[in-house]
């Protein structure tokens, strides 16, 4: 016994010892000032963010966690972002733990990258940033001519959507209930990328849940067909994406596209009501991003994307149960997909143009972008620009201007009023 | 007498040997200078700008390199290079494969921020690295074969005497013409000029110190000047170690991913 804690000891000690820790981080205080009439704008963002390692020879142990403050109410939340071990071996390796995965070619804008859920908050960040840490056990194969990565989530994730915030103007009211939870929690994900030298390419495959709510049942009023109550649910998704990345020219062209096929549940009519009807709903859509950059000798690049969505076939109607004949009558809403990329929300089909550069020996970084709405009139633009005048801190000045169609419910009328300055300075440690 | 009369003899033979050395021959020489199987470089760049003459420090990038240099097979070399400051960038990276002959180097970034590792342009090794005036190619070495040699004529150097080399590149229009600076002594490069394609001087590298360690010569201390913007960088090496048995599995996009 006295050996064995000698041994476990001197094994504890010596990791210790040949461990490598480290830490790093930012601060990144902000404000975001209304454009309309000069009001904040209260909602959370992430005034810390600290990734903390521990690395001893095959092994890592990574823990990032976040302190998410609101200025209004001055009240700080800690989240614990990610938290998970890391495995080695020659042939790869292995994650286990909560996690953010990143699939995908295109920039900031990944249809085929679903294993984790997005965190609405943060929708106009770009990569890890925007996706909530899933539990999820992830390993992947190399070889010299291909990579292949599978990613297993035991347990059902869903967005984080900002509920009943005033301040953002695509929020809903309230946090709607949500009756039909998934019967089959278990996620899996496969890609399989290769690398050729005129690019790589790639191919995956999720058969997960969505990760938005979606009308499942409705009891209706028999007379009328109005509704007396509605309830919601999360529909399975199962996707198939393709992403690739190759150079024509002086252009880089780097392309995603990801099928999604989307089922309801078998959900039993337990109130035995005759006026119990189920949404069934059996859909398949796509997205898409086309991209491509161009960079200066002077370092500055330009990327076009071109955004899109599409409903390619749709088997959607009303069925009651108990008499089993479906309903005519009664109105279909329209289809929301549950899973895929924020974006699509925004628009069909829109275009993104973004700038970036950076001057006098990178002290100053400038971006902007223009998205256009392809279907209506809407349109985004921003602008946004950092000086560092000292090493690891900056200056953050950004601007966000929403033009909507006029139409009321267009996403970009809607956002109008999100219309904003922001403020913030970022030290990186 | 007669020993001084050898010496003269060898000198005027040696000279000789070396008036005959073709500009080709040069650069084989210097390539032939003993290379370490593989390289692990930690090292600091000081960026100055033409409107900051006042040598202002606080703009620095540490870095770490490792490199592995192949003697048979597919691969000339493979290369990461690693951020370790300025903070915000702290673990970008860079994953080089030069191939042997003329197929173009493979190259992937990884940018911490997105958590992804992406494929980058080949011709980009002509760009800027991270906003010093190195370009990504000048961290990976150039295979003889893809220039022709014409031996220019001998200048000195920070009191090194050299031969001036005209590099031309024989069909790869991201590079264009080079002067090279290589000391007839030692054969190591001393400084470079960079011309674009309509051959306007636009770069000059000099390499100030070398240290030899074990049988191994190491620039420790290079500046890069742009002359179209006066810009310059200024790259110090901070510590360097050979032959550490380097595994073929750091320079993989796993290895990339982990820092």
């Amino acid at each position: 016994m006295k050996r064995i804690k000698i041994t476990i000891t001197s094994f504890l000690v010596v990791s210790l010892i040949q461990a490598q820790f480290s830490v790093s981080g930012e601060i990144n205080p902000y404000a975001m000032i209304r454009t309309k009439d000069s009001s904040k704008i209260n909602l959370p963002f992430r005034l810390l963010s600290l990734d903390t390692g521990y690395s001893f020879e095959s092994f890592d142990i990574k823990i990032n966690t976040a302190v998410e403050h609101r200025i209004k109410t001055n009240k700080s939340l800690l989240d614990l972002r990610e938290a998970y071990f890391a495995f080695y071996p020659e042939w790869g390796e292995v994650k286990l733990g909560k996690q953010i995965h990143s699939w995908g070619a295109a920039d900031a804008i990944n249809p085929t990258n679903n294993a984790n859920p997005y965190d609405y908050y943060y929708m106009f960040k770009v990569g890890a940033g925007t996706k909530v840490g899933v539990l999820s056990l992830a390993s992947t194969y190399y070889s010299d001519s291909f990579q292949i990565e599978i990613v297993v989530n035991p347990y059902f994730n869903k967005n984080r959507i900002p509920y009943a915030e005033k301040d953002f103007p695509l929020a809903p009211d309230n946090e709607p209930k949500v009756k039909y939870y998934p019967n089959e929690e278990l996620e899996i994900g496969v890609r399989l990328q290769t690398s050729l030298n005129i690019g790589d390419f790639s191919l995956s495959f999720f058969s997960g849940n969505d990760r938005m709510p979606s009308l499942h049942t409705g009891i209706f009023s028999n007379e009328s067909s109005a509704d007396i109550s509605m309830d919601l649910g999360y529909r399975r998704t199962a996707m198939l994406g393709l992403d690739f990345v190759t150079f024509i020219g002086d252009f880089t062209i780097r392309a995603e596209s990801a099928l999604y096929e989307t089922k309801t549940g078998i959900i039993e009519n337990n109130n035995r009501l005759n006026n119990f009807y189920v949404l069934n709903e059996d859909v398949i859509y796509s997205q898409y991003v086309f991209q491509f950059e161009y960079t200066t000798s002077n370092d500055l690049m330009f990327s076009g994307q071109f955004i899109g969505s599409r409903t390619i076939n749709e088997d959607r109607k009303w069925q009651n149960n108990s008499i089993e004949s479906s309903s005519g009558e009664i109105i279909i809403p329209d289809f929301n997909p549950g899973m895929g990329t924020p974006f699509a929300m925004f628009s069909n089909k829109a275009f993104l143009i973004s700038s970036s550069g950076v001057f006098l020996d990178d002290q100053i970084d400038i971006q902007g972008s223009v998205m256009l709405n392809l279907e209506n009139s809407g349109l985004f633009y921003s602008f946004g620009s950092g000086y560092s005048p000292i090493l690891n801190w900056k200056v953050e000045l950004a601007a966000t201007q929403f033009l909507g169609s006029g139409k009321p419910k267009d996403p970009f009328t809607l956002m109008e009023d999100f219309s904003h300055v922001r403020i913030g300075i970022m030290y990186n440690f | 007498m007669l020993h001084k009369t050898y010496l003269a003899i060898l000198s005027i033979l040696i000279s000789f040997c070396s008036a005959q050395l073709s500009g080709e021959e040069i650069v084989i020489r210097m390539n032939k200078n003993p290379n370490p199987s593989d390289i692990k470089i930690k090292f600091k760049m000081t960026l100055f700008s033409n409107a900051k003459k006042n040598k202002n420090k606080k703009h620095y990038r540490l870095m770490e390199q490792i490199e592995k240099r192949y003697e048979d097979g597919v691969f000339n070399s493979k290369l990461l290079l690693r951020f370790m400051e300025p903070k915000e960038v702290r673990g970008f990276s860079l994953l080089n494969w030069s191939w042997v002959g003329e197929k173009n180097d493979d190259q992937w970034l990884y940018i911490p921020k997105l958590r992804k590792t992406k494929r980058i342009r080949p011709s980009d090794k002509s760009r800027k690295f991270q906003g010093t005036e190195f370009t990504y190619s000048d961290f990976i070495k150039r295979d003889t074969n893809l220039d022709k040699y014409n031996l220019l004529g001998s200048d000195n150097f920070r009191g090194n005497k050299c031969f001036m080399v005209e590099a031309n590149p024989i069909n790869d229009l991201s590079y264009g013409v080079r002067i090279l600076w290589i000391d007839d002594t030692d054969y190591l490069l001393r400084k470079i000029e960079f011309f674009d394609n309509i051959n306007e001087k636009i770069k000059v590298l000099e390499i100030f110190d070398y240290v030899k360690n074990n049988q191994y010569w190491t620039p420790t201390k290079k500046i890069m000047k742009n002359l179209l913007n006066g810009s310059s960088t200024k790259m110090e090496v901070i510590n360097v170690s050979y032959d550490q048995g380097l595994n073929d599995n750091l320079f993989s996009e796993k290895y990339l991913k982990r820092f």
